[in-house]
């Protein structure tokens, strides 16, 4: 069996979204890493995350999703559409299985984004060796 | 050679080695009890966040939290499948947000915490000099007086503080509302 991978978006969030607008946020997210290759995608688990150890409180909606091994830079480039399809100017956090880390920005180049995740990668292969 | 009270202090203190430090903290509270969730943390390295805690400095605490679900405060029930938008007043009550099924995920210790309740109440710093323990315990405001009490006898429960220095700090703190107490433990 095909082992899936986890992505955990972090997006931070003014308030509770309700249900309907948290489905069409994360369908939208599961539909454009979809038509980025990855199969099988799957809405996981959703929870709300409030950090308050900074100087303004931040909450956070996670969204978990599992998925088929994709390629990296395609989960990155799917979560950047999506920002800029919304015009948002929020910074993302994208977990990808538990290495790596990008934030992504709705107002980067797609070029940015890509040498974002390469970015994310070198050091990732920095922190095995 | 005649040395001064400082200088004696001084090379007292070059001699001894930090062993580890417990914060006692209080780190949540709840909105519509008396209710908080304590918790300590343990500090393995003398870093500056010892100083900065002991000068009052860094004494705030600030919980990550994780929550599953949002109550609305107007009619109970799950804010994402109710009616009400939060913030939005109904016949002169405002929409708030209940947070629950929380998870508590850590916690960070901070200048200014969000809730100014939320700080280190107690800390306990362990030495080694010449063979025996020296602990030094600062005791800090507290938001009520049983929270020291009840810090003295968790740390006296997890074996951190022996019975007889539990005793001698109950003692002092049923006198003293904070201040320091040093006891050396062979």
């Amino acid at each position: 069996m095909e082992e899936k991978l986890r992505i955990e978006l972090q997006i931070p969030m003014d308030t509770v979204l309700k249900e309907k607008e948290k489905a069409e946020l994360s369908q939208q997210f599961a539909n454009n890493l979809t038509a980025k290759g990855i199969r099988d995608v799957k809405l996981a688990d959703t929870y709300y995350l409030e950090k308050r150890s900074t100087a303004e409180p931040i909450g956070y909606l996670v969204l978990l999703y599992l998925g088929g091994i994709a390629d990296i830079v395609g989960i990155a480039l799917a979560i950047w559409t999506v920002l800029k399809e919304r015009n948002s100017k929020k910074e993302v956090t994208v977990k990808i299985g538990d290495e790596i880390f990008v934030k992504v920005k709705g107002n980067m180049s797609e070029k940015d984004v890509i040498e974002l995740v390469k970015e994310a990668k070198k050091s990732k292969s920095k922190r095995q060796t | 050679m005649n040395l001064s009270r400082k200088q004696r202090r001084a090379r007292a203190k070059d001699k001894r080695k930090f062993l580890v430090a417990y914060a006692f903290t209080t780190v949540m509270f709840a909105s519509d009890s008396a209710g908080y969730i304590s918790a300590i943390g343990k500090i393995g390295t003398y870093e500056p966040l010892l100083d900065r805690m002991i000068s009052g400095q860094t004494r705030g605490v600030s919980p990550d939290v994780l929550i599953r679900e949002w109550e609305c405060s107007i009619c109970h029930k799950n804010y994402e499948k109710c009616p009400h938008e939060e913030g939005t007043l109904y016949n002169g009550i405002s929409c708030q947000l209940i947070a629950k099924n929380i998870k508590f995920m850590g916690t960070s210790f901070v200048d200014e915490p969000k809730d100014p309740r939320c700080r280190v109440n107690d800390l306990l710093v362990i030495w080694e000099v010449g063979g025996a323990k020296l602990f030094e315990w600062y005791g800090f405001e507290v938001y009520t007086e049983n929270l020291r009490f009840k810090n003295i006898e968790y740390a006296r429960s997890q074996k951190l503080i022996s019975q007889k220095a539990a005793f001698t700090l109950s003692e002092f703190f049923s006198v003293h509302l904070f201040g320091k107490v040093v006891f050396i433990e062979k």
